[in-house]
């Protein structure tokens, strides 16, 4: 999803849109940028942001690009000649890669715009490609401008990093993500818990289209809905549905990552810290089964999860691990009764 | 969009439109060509970024009957074309962005490209354009373009320089070891021009100057420069950055002379360069003036042999005894630019630059660095 206006770039990085603004409004830009940051930080959709924005021909009066002139629409579909998208071909940048953009910047530009070249993950730059690129970053021909996104900032070459004019971008606001969430059309619900699972905007996604994910988020909820209920089992409920339902490690972490924090808005329940519960369409679900156990009950449970979560990451026989987490949790909730 | 056309007509002009059609570049928009259909025109552009040709065909057996512009994937289109059986064919656009090409018994729908894809390419015209008779131009090509530099650590010198000033047009292309100037007297032009053309851009240019057209007109821009040849219209970037002083480097006196007859001089040199333990290319071979005005061309590897060539100059030698070496291929590059069947060879000395210029080959000068040997 392309970024089209400043509004929204500020709304995931309220400061590198209010760098990039002002460098615009008052023609201030510098001809070389890094935008640094951890994953999925929407960096290299600023870049791509940028671009546009300093080739648009018709700005709005509110300083954003038009998104309907032929350059706007072209860079959005990666069909610019003027706009260059540099990656890695494997592990690494090669010399042969910038050495066809040095060349390029040797010629007049074919359409009478700026230039702008996107060296994505520069940290993969091999030394020999860094070095090569630091004359054309030096010395730049008129109107072409670079912009270097890593989330290795340290990874980059001093002498790179000291030509350019550095933007860090900050790990997303879990609310944004959230909204953006929903907007695509996940689960509100499991919208409200993926961001306390990862800050990264592009894994978040992928989550919420997961079809896996959310049958291990269906799961945990299902699970919970029989806490307490003397006719129905939690654990053969889990062992009916887990071979089918958690193929593999990754669902098996989320699962139990989010069966934590449920745990955890027990808790917050049980304490009456409402506002703090992060499932919260099942806010009253989880007053209703608070109600029924003790506090320590539900730390216990907790603490289990928690050192499950660690011993998780060795080789153990995960589904015995669960299956003892899980008749833990039950006996707990049916003692309470 | 929907016209038809003849098809020997269609295919002539997309042949030349080819020239510029991109083959191994990243981007797939210019992997197309981009059609323009008007009343009683048909437009062809395609571009590979570094160069870019726009053709117009008025032809009389072009019909139109609804206009449109379209991007089609040249490779297919241009084979299409090529292999169409019939006199005629007719080009239409059907629905789902497909392209519909009728002639003969043939019925193809080829998928387009998006059209808004395609580089917003300006083909800038002025009004006085500098014209120059196209032998001059083919010339002026096929004796620089071999002497721009194949490495691109610098590249400004991997394009000819190109200045009009008044009545005279020199084009210079260097790749620092080597050089060559072609001066040519031209009509008076209005405008003067000092410009870096890309020697591959000029290159293409010459492969499309095919139909004896007596004059070509060149457009000039601060960022390309546009030729204009019949209905073709071929424009090319330009190298930014200054071109090297070269008009210093060039000497005016010279104490040695030797006119030769250039073939056997030219086989001389080959033979000498048989024998050679490097690759082909950078053979170096030695000529000596002995002071019995009888010139030997000589190159000796120990490991494989010795050769020594005598060759007589055309008249007595003016000048002392004296011995250079130089690479073989540069000198036989040089040679090969020039018409006169007798070329003299200049030196200033043992470690200067030479030159070749030709009998009849007015306003043509090779200069070659020698070689350090010893």
């Amino acid at each position: 999803m392309a970024l089209m206006d400043f509004e929204t770039l500020s709304l995931y990085q309220p400061r590198a849109g209010t760098v990039l603004k002002n460098g615009f409004a008052m023609n201030r830009l510098s001809h070389a940028y890094i935008f640094e940051g951890p994953r999925g930080t929407k960096k290299l959709e600023t870049a791509f942001f940028f671009a546009k924005r300093l080739l648009c021909q018709h700005p709005t009066e509110t300083g954003d690009p038009c998104n309907a002139c032929t350059h706007c629409k072209r860079i959005m579909h990666a069909s610019h000649p003027n706009v260059f998208l540099i990656e890695a071909d494997g592990e690494v940048i090669k010399v042969d890669q910038i050495r066809r953009i040095v060349q390029e910047f040797a010629k007049a530009s074919l359409e009478d715009v700026p230039r702008v070249y996107i060296v994505n993950d520069a940290h993969k730059l091999n030394p020999e490609a860094g070095n090569t690129l630091l004359k054309t970053l030096e010395e730049p021909g008129a109107d072409i401008y670079a912009v270097l996104v890593t989330d290795s900032f340290n990874a980059l070459l001093k002498t790179i990093a000291s030509r350019s004019q550095v933007i860090h971008f900050t790990a997303l606001d879990k609310d944004v993500v959230r909204a953006d969430l929903v907007k695509s059309g996940v689960d509100p619900t499991l919208a409200m818990v993926i961001p306390e699972y990862t800050n990264n905007f592009d894994e978040a996604c992928r989550i919420g289209a997961s079809e896996t994910m959310s049958a291990a988020f269906r799961l945990v909820l299902e699970l919970f809905e029989m806490a307490g209920k003397p006719k129905k089992s939690m654990v053969l409920a889990f062992r009916e549905k887990r071979d089918e339902l958690l193929p593999d490690k990754d669902a098996k972490d989320f699962f139990l990552t989010i069966m934590i924090l449920y745990q955890k808005d027990l808790l917050n329940a049980k304490l009456r810290r409402l506002d703090q519960i992060v499932y919260r369409t099942e806010a009253e679900k989880l007053q209703r089964l608070a109600e029924t156990v003790t506090q320590k009950t539900i730390q216990n449970g907790l603490e289990r999860m928690l050192s499950l979560k660690s011993r998780l990451r060795f080789n153990i026989n995960s589904w015995l691990a669960f299956d003892s987490l899980l008749a833990n949790l039950e006996r707990g909730f049916l003692n309470a009764i | 969009m929907n016209f038809t056309i003849n098809k020997e007509v269609m295919l002539n002009n997309l042949l030349v439109a080819q020239k510029a059609l991109s083959t191994k570049t990243p981007a797939p928009y210019l992997q197309g060509v981009k059609l323009e259909v008007y009343q009683n025109e048909l437009v062809m552009i395609t571009s590979n970024s570094d160069i870019s040709i726009k053709l117009s065909v008025k032809h009389e057996s072009l019909s139109v009957e609804s206009t449109g512009e379209v991007l089609v994937p040249g490779r297919y289109f241009v084979e299409i074309i090529r292999k169409l059986d019939g006199d005629k064919v007719a080009v239409s656009v059907i629905e789902n962005n497909m392209l519909r090409i009728v002639a003969g018994n043939s019925d193809i729908t080829l998928n387009m490209m998006n059209v808004d894809d395609f580089p917003q390419i300006e083909f800038f015209m002025n009004d006085n354009p500098i014209r120059l008779d196209s032998k001059v131009m083919r010339s002026i090509i096929r004796q620089t373009t071999f002497a721009t530099s194949v490495v691109e650590n610098r590249p400004i010198l991997t394009g000819v320089n190109i200045r009009v000033d008044g009545q005279r047009l020199v084009a210079i292309a260097t790749d620092s070891f080597r050089l060559s100037q072609k001066v040519v007297d031209i009509p008076t032009n209005r405008e003067n021009m000092n410009v870096v053309i890309p020697g591959r851009s000029l290159d293409e240019l010459i492969k499309i100057m095919e139909s004896n057209l007596e004059e070509i007109l060149v457009h000039l821009d601060h960022k390309s420069i546009l030729f204009e040849y019949g209905n073709v219209l071929f424009q090319s970037r330009l190298l930014d950055g200054n071109f090297p002083e070269t008009s210093r480097l060039i000497p005016y006196e010279f104490p040695i002379v030797i006119k030769f007859s250039k073939n056997d001089l030219a086989v001389a040199i080959e033979r000498a360069s048989l024998l050679s333990s490097r690759e082909a290319t950078a053979a170096i071979v030695k000529l000596y003036l002995r002071s019995d005005n009888v010139v030997e061309i000589t190159s000796n590897s120990p490991e494989i042999g010795k050769v020594v060539e005598e060759v007589f100059p055309v008249d007595k030698a003016i000048g002392i005894p004296i011995r250079i070496a130089f690479s073989a291929k540069y000198f036989l590059d040089a040679l090969k630019t020039f018409l006169s069947d007798q070329v003299f060879v200049k030196f200033t000395g043992e470690i200067r630059p030479f030159v070749i210029e030709g009998e009849n080959d007015p306003g043509l000068i090779q200069l070659i660095l020698p070689v350090r040997t010893e």
